[in-house]
């Protein structure tokens, strides 16, 4: 369907601005305007003609000075031939132009009181693009005077229809209207419209008129006839003259002493939106098929009319429903040209941008809120290249000079043709959400600067820790050896006397050259212990892991510990399976553990047995060698178990008296037990004895564990 | 009768080791340190020299390098004696050419056993009074 513009008032009258095919048609002030009208009281983008399925409108794109349609201010409207568009000053009208346009008459407009209207020629267009049926009937006899005046009967019609019902906003009125112009131009009795209920706008319309002063209220109509007009898409024409056409006639058609009778179905788009029915109760063969013509030419004329208004209705509704998500979305949008210059922008971004409402915006410059205006250039570059862009972040300064953060979604909206229309987009308030992102970040470093500088602090008390306890090792070293030098010479000495006072036989001398010969064999294996202990915990004690027969070492054992046995006349039982085998571990370390808690066995039970069990076993998916020590002495209480394996802990202070040993042994033990990957544990009961059992792996231990496990607190000592 | 030469600063010590092989038969001279050690080696040609490894001066292990680089005196062996028990003692008195070591206070039958045991490489008799009677290697249970 072609299309036009043309300017009736302004720059230049007359100019015609032919519509494209399909798309958009901006007008306003702006240079990129199609239709562009230089008049201070025009919005650069003013307004637009959308053309879509057939059907133009023209949206008025929040022009300050607002769009006129036959001068009613329209937010979105639907355009029909001769509608009135009005922008400040300049008027243009819109007019749809006929394929082959036989009949042109020129349209003149008049200005009339209040309002615009049209000239009858301006309909006579119209008819031509319709064209049903009239050309023929000026065709046909165009000298014949009753001919040439049922046309202009039927002009008048149908100007009356246009014309009347186009300022009409009641769709019943618009109906009787045309109901009347239809029943003067056809000289019909009676007439009737029926519209179906998809397309009254309130529900299904009847609608019944006369011409004389019957009422309508008593009027009848033929049912049948409505229907198959109705159903079945037909125009009908009859007349009641002949007895065999009274005799199909139905009871209310007598009744009512029809005479002839037309009916035309109203259509649009192929779907019957209902019928419009004219009869003659006092004419036989009252209506010719030319009548027919111009009923249906009514009918196709107020079904266009019908299906407008539907159509308006719902563009109204679709614009209304726009308008409400534009107005209350808590998205900021706007419409922009190539510079920024806002067309368009809603509440919610004028709320942002502090604004008292969107109209203040009208003709703002989007980009002169920009806090940094050389980003537009990405923003561009990216428009340009994709056609949008997508979660743009970019901070805009409010009117009040607060700065916000938006992001934001824009399109370009281009015309069928390509041609740039506008920038749409959309802005999402993030401020709160970036603040609380700053926040959250300074958090995080903050806690970061936490963690560092403790991380700082821990390394700094590990380093001075380390020193400590290397310098505590330098300090044992060195002292051990200072104590060993003197030491040397009082347990040399000492076996030097006792030696002599043995060949004298001086018995009283003996024993108290034994006693200090013991008190420094006790002094030199405590310095032994401590430097052992210190060792472990400088980590500098090494394993040496080798294969070795476990029988045969503990055959070498048990030999070993035979005084002390015997000392408290105590007797040893032996158990060892029989398929010892080869070990891998620290034999010299094994042994050392071995004797360790025999002797503190032995040291502790009185005329009691110890017994020496061992064993394989396999658990954890390993294979290990289980070494259990058994006596019947004098056991320990739950206090006296939980600081059994800590340094120089023996069960009381008075027991190292009694007992002698310097409480290091089974610290030591058990440490070096565990850095061959197992572990000593212990079972006791006071008065009744002491299970002491060491576990080590049998094939060796992957890493020997080393500083990590030696250097923890200072564990386990012996009783 | 074998000669030992005991290199050994404190008096004490230096005593009590000469008094203890003496009584078991052996010939002892003494050096305080380590030059003096060498000097006697050279003079009084010992069949086996008692080291102590912490000497004034150059010390022990220096002197042994210096007796072992020596073609008079590098069949003579050496025994290493040290206070010092950390590990890597032994290793580093062996690397320095010593024959043994062992640690102070000495466990006199297992300085004798170790002696015995080198004492024929050097073509000498261990005296009787050593050889008998001490059992080599003692090592007791250990005190907990």
């Amino acid at each position: 369907m072609k299309a036009e513009l043309r300017v009736v008032q302004g720059e230049s009258p007359g100019r015609r601005y032919p519509l494209p095919e399909t798309g958009r048609f901006l007008l306003g002030r702006s240079p990129e305007a199609h239709v562009r009208v230089n008049d201070v009281c025009v919005s650069n983008a003013h307004c637009s003609i959308e053309r879509c399925c057939g059907l133009d409108s023209v949206s008025d794109l929040h022009s300050r000075n607002g769009t006129l349609v036959n001068g009613t201010r329209i937010t979105q409207h639907p355009l029909g031939d001769g509608d009135l568009i009005q922008l400040g000053e300049t008027v243009l009208a819109y007019w749809t132009l006929p394929d082959t346009a036989r009949i042109r008459a020129e349209t003149t407009v008049v200005h009339v009181r209040d309002g615009w209207q049209r000239s009858a020629a301006a309909v006579c267009d119209r008819f031509e693009l319709r064209g049903r049926g009239l050309s023929g009937i000026l065709q046909q006899s165009p000298e014949e005077s009753p001919q040439v005046q049922k046309l202009r009967s039927a002009l008048e019609a149908f100007y009356n229809i246009v014309v009347l019902t186009n300022r009409e906003t009641n769709q019943r009125k618009v109906l009787e209207l045309a109901l009347d112009a239809a029943l003067q131009s056809l000289e019909a009795d009676r007439g009737a419209v029926v519209i179906s209920g998809a397309a009254g706008e309130h529900g299904p319309i009847e609608i019944m008129r006369a011409r004389d002063t019957r009422a309508p209220e008593t009027m009848v109509i033929s049912q049948t006839i409505v229907d198959m007009c109705a159903t079945e898409g037909v125009s009908i024409l009859t007349s009641f003259d002949t007895p065999a056409q009274v005799a199909l006639a139905s009871q209310s058609i007598v009744m009512q002493g029809i005479q002839s009778v037309m009916c035309v179905p109203i259509e649009a788009e192929h779907t019957i939106l209902g019928v419009l029915y004219v009869d003659s109760t006092s004419l036989v063969g009252r209506f010719s098929k030319h009548d027919l013509e111009v009923l249906a030419a009514i009918a196709s004329l107020l079904g266009t009319l019908l299906e407008k208004r539907m159509l308006e209705t719902r563009v109204h509704d679709v614009g209304q429903q726009l308008d409400f998500v534009r107005s209350n979305i808590p998205v900021g949008l706007y419409r922009s040209t190539k510079e920024g210059l806002l067309l368009y922008a809603n509440e919610a971004l004028a709320a942002m941008l502090g604004h008292p409402g969107r109209q203040a915006l009208d003709n703002v410059n989007l980009l002169a809120s920009w806090v940094v205006p050389q980003e537009r250039a990405r923003w561009l570059a990216e428009i340009e290249s994709v056609g949008c862009v997508r979660g743009f972040e970019v901070e805009l300064r409010r009117r009040d000079g607060e700065r916000i953060w938006v992001r934001e979604n824009a399109y370009v909206q281009r015309a069928r043709d390509g041609g740039f229309l506008y920038y749409e987009g959309l802005l999402e308030d993030i401020t709160e959400r970036r603040r609380m992102d700053e926040e959250l970040r300074r958090h995080r470093d903050h806690l970061e600067e936490l963690v560092r500088a403790r991380t700082a602090e821990l390394a700094t008390a590990k380093e001075q820790a380390e020193s400590a306890n290397r310098t505590k090792s330098a300090f044992l070293a060195n002292m051990s050896h200072e104590l060993r030098t003197p030491l040397n010479a009082i347990i040399g000495f000492s076996e030097i006397l006792l030696e002599d006072a043995e060949e004298e036989e001086a018995a009283e001398r003996v024993t108290d050259v034994q006693s200090i010969l013991t008190s420094g064999k006790h002094l030199l294996s405590l310095i032994n212990d401590v430097l052992d202990l210190s060792k472990i915990e400088a980590g500098k004690l090494d394993l040496h892991l080798e294969d070795f027969d476990l029988k045969k070492m503990l055959d070498d054992v048990v030999r070993t510990i035979g005084p002390l046995v015997e000392k408290n006349a105590n007797a040893l039982r032996v158990e060892l399976a029989p398929d010892l085998g080869m070990v891998r571990a620290d034999s010299r370390w094994s042994r050392q553990i071995l004797l360790n808690l025999l002797s503190n066995a032995c040291k502790f039970t009185q005329r009691g047995t110890v017994t020496l069990a061992a064993a394989r076993a396999a658990a954890d998916g390993g294979e290990w060698i289980e070494l259990r020590v058994s006596d019947t002495g004098i056991g320990m209480t739950p206090e006296q178990l939980g600081r059994l394996f800590q340094a120089f802990s023996q069960a009381d202070s008075s027991t190292a008296r009694k007992y002698g040993g310097t409480g290091l042994g089974l610290a030591i033990s058990r440490k070096i037990c565990q850095m061959m990957g197992g572990d000593i544990s212990v079972e006791s009961k006071f008065g009744a004895g002491t299970t002491f059992c060491a576990r080590i792996p049998a094939r060796g231990v992957a890493e020997v564990a080393r500083p990590a496990r030696a250097a923890g607190p200072a564990g386990g000592a012996s009783r | 009768m074998a000669k030992i030469l005991v290199i050994e600063d404190n008096e004490m010590n230096r005593r009590m080791v000469t008094r203890r092989l003496t009584k078991r038969g052996y010939q002892v001279i003494t050096a305080v340190d380590g030059l003096a050690g060498i000097e006697a080696t050279r003079t009084d040609r010992p069949d086996l020299i008692l080291m102590d490894l912490s000497l004034p001066g150059i010390d022990g292990w220096e002197t042994t390098r210096r007796l072992k680089a020596n073609g008079e005196s590098r069949g003579i062996p050496v025994i290493a004696l040290t206070a010092h028990a950390m590990a890597g003692d032994r290793e580093s008195a062996v690397a320095a050419g010593a024959d043994d070591y062992e640690t102070k206070p000495i466990d006199l039958p297992r300085l004798l056993a170790k002696m015995a045991a080198l004492l024929p490489r050097a073509g000498k008799a261990v005296p009787a009074a050593a050889a008998g009677g001490e059992s080599a290697a003692g090592e007791s249970a250990a005190e907990a």
